[in-house]
């Protein structure tokens, strides 16, 4: 019996291309393409220890730093399994739930829900219905994961997205259950058991505390902002797969996009900081953008705009290109506007110190 | 598995834990801690977690004991502090035993798997404790058979580690302090050595115990559009109509404060800024940023301040005459500044009559004890008022929940 093991290596060196897939409710999940994902050293001892000591793994960091993403890693890494013929022997939506809160969240949602309304329906329409009730019990997403957590090597990972948006009892609401590993049916009196506990992996965006009861139970981890070797390794294994990185572009983008970040992070400038999504966004514009400059396009009308500024960060004069798909409030793009000047000098200072 | 680092760690590491308990404690205002987590601490060591280095022994005490209230720093400090001294310790020791060739050398020889040897040369690159962990690995096993002159070194091994563990049991300091009555200049010395973190925020009360007090007073309401069928009211309706069906939809519910602050600012106020700051963030937090806030200064006359510079004014008048609220008053009543003012209490009998529809209490953020022959004792008999620490502050927010409406 070997224990589950996350590594993060195998999202880390490129993406991947999953089919659509079909559970065995029926829902339907469509095919997706999973960008490279390489988690910090510490999220992946902070998963190991979770998955060791039975415990939901809580992770916090600033939006789009790749909490979700994590999770799904983690899944895909554990349950992904494709034959040399590129058969998919086991689709890793079939071990991995997701259950995304919103602000109205019961913890109930996530156990089961009864459909009277369908039941009513059948009752009062089709005269040779099955009325049990158990008929009409949709198990979500926590019933789900524990029903298909039968043994040590088969842990689902049970994604809780946002836990911070529901009301403040919601988690206090999901303690009990997730601590033994079972729940039952009121209406029936069944029993939704597991064998060995799911791997629960909560996320929050630290919009509202979390009670301390609950905090106890978890393991908490701080995704921290990636440094700047990591993102050019992302950098690098999304966009230049197959190709030969633009290492000049990259260089250029990094070192203005953390400067960006500090700035913001240090309260120079207001508004929601960058994060690495964001970043992503913002390269990939960059990088389209970048190569329709050589194919003589600037007098195409969705692209005249943005020559300008593209040429200017081009030859290092400073400035931000591309704002839109960096910022994201208004704030934001005035206070860097009014200090361009400023980037500007310390951007030909620093050319001139190197 | 090394058995001797996880016993010398055993007491340090509950020291550890505890000063944490009693940080979250003084300065958060927070205990959740159980020794469950201290227990999960020592069985993970016991799997041979966290032994690799002092950072692998912070990331684990961090992955099990740090909480989104914490501070890094904080946390830092106090693992450095009951820590660092004893790993130290432990490296030191190991450093000087590999200096002496003969017993790393034994066991070298002895160790049976390539595995372990990478295990030992990335120790010793990274000459933390582990050395000491290998020693003891071949110790165990190898004991009932072990040649004469192993047992020397691994001897020694086990006496300077009672010694270490004899000193981390009790501070020898501390021991004196129990043992023996000491001199004033003695314990005042010994205060003065003593680490306290010094800041700024030790208040009477909590964030966290007012957000927590303030979870009492969230009233479940129904609002919004109908869109939920409220089934018992269906089955109730159908029995009533003999069988004639029809659904009964009711509203979803939310959870609202409704609460009002009034803040008595500036003035003798100036001292408790930072505390009603806090209050009023605790409550826009928790309860939501609905929570309206006013500001005064003295006693609401004609108008309430929506900012604290008291530009944006409101009138008191439609203020009183409008909607039921449930109101927290924040003011020192004249306490701050002491002595009976006439006026100040006529002002307050007067705003407090014309409030009289709402359900008040007030929280004063002086002492009770100085209350005494102040304008805010005469106030006190005309509405709820709480001094604003821990117990007052639960007095009044179960007040708020059960009355009605305040005196006037």
């Amino acid at each position: 019996m070997t224990p589950l093991k996350f590594t993060g290596e195998i999202l880390s060196q490129g993406g991947a291309k999953v089919p659509e897939f079909r559970d065995e409710q029926g829902l339907f999940h469509p095919a997706e393409t999973i960008h490279p994902y390489i988690p910090h050293a510490d999220s992946i001892k902070a998963v190991n220890m979770a998955i060791l000591l039975q415990r939901p793994l809580l992770l916090m960091g600033e939006p789009g730093g790749g909490k979700t993403r994590l999770a799904q890693s983690l899944a895909y890494e554990l349950y992904h399994k494709v034959n040399e013929d590129g058969k998919i022997l086991q689709h890793y939506r079939d071990m991995f739930f997701e259950w995304h809160i919103k602000s109205n969240a019961k913890a109930k949602d996530g156990f089961y829900e009864l459909d009277n309304l369908q039941r009513f329906h059948d009752a009062q329409v089709k005269s040779d219905a099955d009325l049990d009730i158990e008929n009409y019990i949709r198990i979500g997403a926590m019933g789900k994961a524990f029903e298909k957590s039968v043994s040590e090597e088969k842990r689902p990972v049970l994604l809780i997205d946002e836990i911070d948006k529901a009301d403040i009892d919601f988690p206090n609401d999901l303690l009990n259950e997730l601590d033994r590993g079972f729940f039952t049916i009121t209406e029936t009196g069944r029993q939704v058991a597991s064998v060995v506990k799911p791997i629960v992996i909560i996320t929050s965006n630290q919009e509202r505390e979390l009670p301390d009861a609950f905090l106890r139970r978890c393991i908490y981890h701080y995704i921290n902002p990636l440094q700047k070797g990591q993102l050019r390794e992302i950098i690098i294994n999304r966009y230049y797969k197959d190709l030969e990185p633009d290492n000049e572009l990259i260089e250029k983008a990094l070192t203005l996009f953390l400067r960006i970040r500090e700035d913001i992070r240090s309260n120079k400038t207001a508004g929601k900081n960058v994060s690495t999504s964001e970043l992503l966004d913002w390269f990939e514009a960059l990088k389209n953008y970048y190569a329709l400059l050589d194919s003589g396009a600037e007098d195409e009308p969705h692209f005249k705009p943005f020559v300008n500024e593209l040429l200017e960060f081009r030859d290092g004069k400073g400035g931000i290109p591309l704002q839109q798909a960096l910022f994201k409030n208004w704030e934001t793009i005035i206070d860097f506007e009014k200090r361009k000047d400023e980037y500007l000098d310390q951007d030909n200072a620093g050319a001139a110190a190197s | 598995m090394s058995t001797s680092i996880r016993t010398m760690l055993e007491l340090p590491l509950l020291n550890f834990f505890t000063a944490l308990g009693e940080y979250d404690r003084l300065s958060l205002g927070r205990q959740s801690q159980t020794l469950d987590e201290y227990l999960l601490a020592l069985e993970l060591l016991d799997q041979g977690y966290g032994l690799v280095s002092k950072e692998d022994l912070y990331s684990l005490c961090k992955l099990l004991w740090f909480k989104p209230y914490h501070t890094e720093k904080a946390f830092r400090q106090l693992f450095e502090t009951y820590l660092a001294a004893l790993i130290r310790e432990i490296r030191a020791r190991q450093l000087a035993e590999e200096k002496e060739p003969a017993a790393p050398e034994n066991n070298k020889e002895e160790a049976p798997t390539s595995d372990d040897q990478g295990v030992e040369n990335e120790v010793k690159e990274k000459k933390e404790e582990e050395t000491e962990n290998k020693n003891e690995d071949t110790d165990q096993p190898a004991e009932p058979e072990t040649p004469e002159p192993k047992e020397d070194p691994n001897d020694q091994v086990s006496r300077s580690m009672q010694k270490v563990m004899f000193k981390y049991e009790l501070p020898e300091q501390e021991i004196a302090l129990q043992e023996q009555r000491l001199s004033y200049q003695d314990i005042k010395q010994y205060i003065y050595k003593k680490k306290y973190i010094l800041r700024g925020d030790y208040f009477p009360l909590k964030s966290r115990q007012m957000q927590q007090s303030f979870q009492l007073i969230r009233e479940v309401v129904q609002e919004g559009r109908k869109e939920m069928i409220d089934w018992e009211a269906t089955i109730q309706q159908t029995a009533k109509d003999a069988g004639f069906f029809e659904l009964q939809m009711s509203a979803s519910s939310s959870i609202r404060s409704g609460l009002t602050v009034l803040v008595d600012q500036e003035g003798s106020m100036v001292a408790f800024e930072e505390l009603t700051q806090r209050m009023v963030e605790a409550l826009q937090n928790y309860v939501g940023k609905k929570t309206q806030v006013f500001y005064f200064q003295n006693c609401p006359v004609d108008y309430l301040y929506e900012n604290k510079n008291r530009t944006k004014a409101h009138s008191l008048r439609q203020f009183a005459d409008g909607k039921p609220r449930t109101i927290i008053i924040v003011s020192d009543g004249g306490a701050a500044r002491g002595g009976y003012n006439p006026d100040r209490l006529e002002e307050t009998v007067d705003f407090l009559k014309s409030m009289s529809k709402h359900r008040m209490v007030w929280l004063n953020p002086m002492p009770e004890d100085r209350w005494r022959g102040t304008t805010a004792d005469y106030i006190r008999s005309l509405i709820g008022m709480y001094e604003m620490n821990e117990r007052g502050f639960v007095h009044a927010i179960k007040a708020l929940k059960h009355r009605h409406r305040a005196r006037s």
